[in-house]
């Protein structure tokens, strides 16, 4: 909307809409996002990279131990420094990055879909459907997150499998109450009920017509989510639960440097500031994004 | 007698990618005192931005680039904030299109009118309540004592607009600025509603500019009209005047397009107005109507757009006028279209 | 038969919420009726004027004959065919039959399809004859209503309002129906593109053979558009007949309220 548009239409029960030929919006693609957006995509697209590519880039091993060189600070050879065992904390952090990434997307975007389509459902049959669906979103939420996951956890045994399973059970309830309550608004459109109008199924009004709109606000809701499942992820492995040693994990190295935080402060804080980077990516990206409207306030 | 408010030359901008767009250009208007002045035009053409900065209430990104608005000789547009807040406070109200979106819909009725007239004209709390209810007595709310008491989700429409002009019109401004404050209203309510700005008029000498896009709306109650497209004034005159002797091609196509009560029973075809207004982002050289006009000389592509005299009080900056002579009163028309 | 669709004592009642006093002692308030025991008839190859201002029901109603909103009673019948009993791929095909057109150009297309997989979708929902050739069946769709095919690869908000009014329109036809019930199709529209419009929906009843329920609060619209014109307040149905007639000679207090609400210019007079 331009804006014009802002001060004269769109139109209701009374008033017309803008006229004017609509011209060409920004290209949809990355393009025509906002900077704030750009940014945030570059910085995560940086450390996807880096995680891709750690086998390649990474100048050790992840567990290639130097009993010469431990603790060691930062320097042009060890970018982070070492670790308690010679370990470069460089290298363990880009595998690191590669697989908690690797689970991060899995986890969020294998919930993003089930919530959607169950939120759907739910809001666009109302009734007793709503009704029943609702009320298990609602328990779901309401239960402590980490208490559901590591329960979960419990049954199927920990490593990354438990992790996989254990998040998804529990987080699609949040896309469901954002699905459902977008659904809510969106089934009183005119262009929804054209849908009925026009005599097409319920199934295609809401796969067809109603999830593409729906979705918008779940993917941005989806960059938050995924800073919170990072930082689950990390939790757990400090508790243990994550992926089980040797291999690296951002947050069993966080948690094995803290011991040594006050004389090698670098193996836990610089693996933390990659934690830190991936969330101000993720941020400056769904918030880049979700800025759609003009700033209020007049002259 | 010297105008009441006067616009000369207004210029609103918006900040675009590549460069400014301007939403009104070199827009200029005058309201008397107790004069009722129409400002009409399609979607896109400035007339609610150019009724806005009256109050200077143009949002963000939006801003006066240049021109003046005087109110009985002072600049508006030079006003500190506290001159300003004393100007919106008692020279001049305005009320909207939508009424229910301008009321608090967590306050009562009366609460909201005793606000303003506290912290506008330092009445105490008792004080502004009776008074409260008078104004709503005065536009017309019956039974206003007990419908004080309402939220505003309680009222139907027409109600709501009345009590906006009740809250608009407290302090007793000089000026109303209507932005289509019955565009949302049906028909039945709006008469009375436009009735009620006549009489307010009538009681108070109180001038009023009525934003429009409906040429009914504004023939009924408007001394004279301003006639808008693309940002830019192209006609101004007394009703008569523009209702049967309308210069300006826009205006004329304008008058054609409106449907008649008295077509009931024959076909009618009316042309409209082929084409779409200009983006914004569009400068067009010489006339902004030029594209769509049936009537466009090759000179046009190079007039600037200031408004000629055609006869007392009725100006047009179409230097064509291709229209010499003929009437261009709806109801005549009607007739012939088939 | 002439009468193409008939509808015949349709009610729809909405219940109001209830105080806890009224629960408890199990004294409902009276349902509020939308639309009270309304009966009329389309014709064929005719546009009906449906007027009344708001609450009147009229949307309601065009809602509850292709039912979007079900009836609480009455019947409606397409061309003998009970709309309220049908079920299933019957309600599907008399809905193909029976399109509607909504107020919103803004909100009446999905913003997220392109106008031609908007158009290609009715013709394959409902196997129109030529939904085959996609290409064609488009411009065919977009020359109904006077649009060149460089519309067809737009999204709506590359369009303007009375561009995406037309689109809904070729939409609704694109399923090949036999009425279209537009409810307020101009209101949200500059008065120039309004007239065009109009023209159309002239044209559609005229080349096309589709008959029109055209709901408008606006007077003057359906005094230019509709042959015949059915008066509603709150809900009843109050006055019906041809639009000259019902317009020059209103025979009930509230069609002659509104003929006298309408807004009528005031020339002679000076300033005062």
């Amino acid at each position: 909307m331009s804006a014009v548009d802002v001060l004269e239409g769109p139109g209701g029960p009374g008033g017309p809409v803008s006229e004017t030929a609509a011209r060409r919006r920004r290209v949809l693609g990355v393009r025509g996002w906002p900077r704030q957006a750009k940014i945030g995509a570059g910085i995560l697209a940086v450390l996807v990279l880096a995680g891709v590519l750690a086998p390649l880039i990474a100048p050790y091993g992840q567990n290639t131990l130097d009993f010469d060189h431990i603790l060691s600070g930062p320097s042009f050879s060890h970018p982070m420094g070492t670790d308690s065992t010679g370990r470069d904390v460089f290298s363990r952090t880009l595998y690191a990055l590669r697989v908690d990434l690797a689970i991060v997307v899995f986890v969020t975007y294998v919930s993003l879909p089930v919530g959607v389509l169950i939120g759907a459902v739910a809001g666009y049959f109302g009734g007793i459907v709503d009704a029943i669906i609702a009320r298990i979103i609602d328990t779901m939420i309401a239960f402590p997150f980490m208490v559901l996951v590591i329960a979960v956890i419990a049954i199927v045994g920990p490593g990354v499998k438990g992790v996989l399973i254990g998040v998804p059970v529990v987080a699609w309830a949040l896309y469901a109450r954002l699905a459902r309550s977008e659904m809510l608004v969106l089934r009183e459109q005119p262009f929804m009920l054209a849908t009925t109008a026009l005599g097409y199924s319920r199934t295609r009004a809401i796969l067809r017509h109603a999830v593409p709109n729906l979705m918008r606000p779940c993917l941005i809701y989806s960059t938050l989510d995924m800073v919170v499942n990072l930082l689950l992820l990390a939790s757990l492995a400090y508790l243990g639960l994550g992926a089980q040693p040797p291999n690296a994990e951002l947050g069993s190295i966080i948690a094995d440097g803290q011991s040594t935080l006050l004389d090698a402060w670098w193996v836990a804080t610089l693996p933390g500031l990659v934690v830190v980077l991936f969330g101000v990516g993720a941020g400056l990206l769904g918030d880049g994004l979700s800025d759609g409207r003009l700033r209020g306030g007049v002259q | 007698m010297t105008a009441l408010l006067r616009i000369e030359g207004l210029r609103i901008e918006f900040d675009g990618d590549d460069g400014p767009l301007v939403a009104v250009d070199g827009a200029g208007l005058s309201v008397a005192p107790g004069e009722v002045v129409g400002l009409i035009g399609e979607s896109g053409s400035g007339k609610s931005l150019t009724c806005r900065s009256v109050m200077r209430l143009i949002p963000r990104p939006g801003r006066v680039a240049a021109g003046e608005i005087e109110f009985d000789g002072r600049d508006v547009l030079a006003m500190s904030g506290k001159e300003l807040r004393d100007f919106r406070a008692h020279d001049a109200g305005m009320i909207y299109q939508d009424p229910f979106s301008s009321l608090n819909p967590v306050h009562r009725i009366r609460e909201q009118i005793a606000e303003t007239l506290r912290v506008n004209l330092g009445m105490d709390k008792a004080g502004a309540r009776a008074q409260a209810v008078e104004l709503l007595d005065g536009v017309g709310i019956p039974d206003p004592e007990r419908r004080a008491l309402s939220y505003p989700h309680e009222l139907s429409g027409g109600m709501r607009q009345r009590v906006m002009i009740a809250l608009a019109t407290a302090s007793r401004p000089r000026l109303l600025l209507a932005d289509e404050p019955t565009t949302a209203l049906d028909v039945t309510t709006q008469a009375q509603i436009l009735a009620l700005m006549l009489r307010l008029r009538a009681e108070r000498g109180m001038a009023v500019l009525l934003v429009s896009h409906d040429f009914g709306v504004i023939s009924q109650v408007c001394d004279r009209v301003v006639v808008m497209y693309a940002g830019h004034v192209v006609e101004t005159g007394p009703i008569e005047a523009l209702y049967t002797n309308a210069q300006h091609p826009y205006t004329r196509a304008l008058l054609e397009s409106v449907p008649q009560l008295e077509s009931a029973g024959r076909r009618t075809r009316r042309p409209g107005i082929a084409g779409v207004p200009p983006e914004l982002s569009e400068v067009l050289p010489g006339c902004v109507f030029m594209p769509r006009c049936r009537h466009a000389q090759p000179g046009c592509a190079s007039i600037s757009m200031a408004l000629q005299p055609v006869s007392e009080g009725h100006e047009t900056a179409c230097p064509v006028r291709p229209f010499a002579g003929t009437d261009s009163a709806p109801a005549a028309r009607a007739g012939a279209q088939s | 038969m002439t009468e193409l669709l008939r509808v015949q004592g349709v009610v729809k009642e909405f219940g109001l919420r209830r105080t806890v006093a009224e629960r408890v002692t199990r004294n409902a308030p009276e349902p509020y009726r939308a639309v009270d025991d309304v009966s009329f008839t389309l014709r064929r190859g005719e546009i009906l004027g449906l007027a009344g201002g708001s609450g009147s029901g009229k949307t309601t109603l065009a809602r509850c004959i292709v039912r979007l909103i079900e009836p609480d009673a009455g019947t409606v019948e397409l061309d003998g065919v009970d709309v309220r009993a049908a079920g299933g791929r019957e309600l599907r095909e008399l809905r193909r039959r029976m399109q509607m057109v909504f107020q919103d150009p803004y909100a009446s297309l999905n913003p997220r399809m392109t106008v031609a997989t908007a158009l290609l979708e009715v013709g394959s929902v409902h196997q129109r004859p030529g939904a085959e050739n996609g290409e064609q069946f488009v411009r065919e769709a977009l020359e109904r209503v006077h649009l060149g095919p460089g519309i067809a690869k737009r999204r709506p908000r590359e369009l303007s309002g009375g561009q995406r009014q037309r689109v809904a329109i070729a939409r609704a036809l694109a399923a090949g129906p036999e009425v279209l019930i537009a409810d307020e199709p101009v209101s949200a529209l500059d008065v120039s593109v309004q007239a065009q419009l109009l023209n159309l929906f002239g044209d559609l009843r005229d080349d096309l053979g589709v008959a029109i329920l055209f709901v408008a609060h606006q007077l003057a619209v359906i005094a230019e558009v509709a042959d015949r014109v059915a008066v509603m307040n709150r809900g009843r149905l109050v006055e019906v007949g041809e639009t000259a007639a019902v317009f020059g000679n209103p025979q009930d207090e509230y069609t002659k309220a509104l003929l006298a609400a309408h807004p009528h210019p005031r020339l002679s007079r000076a300033a005062s």
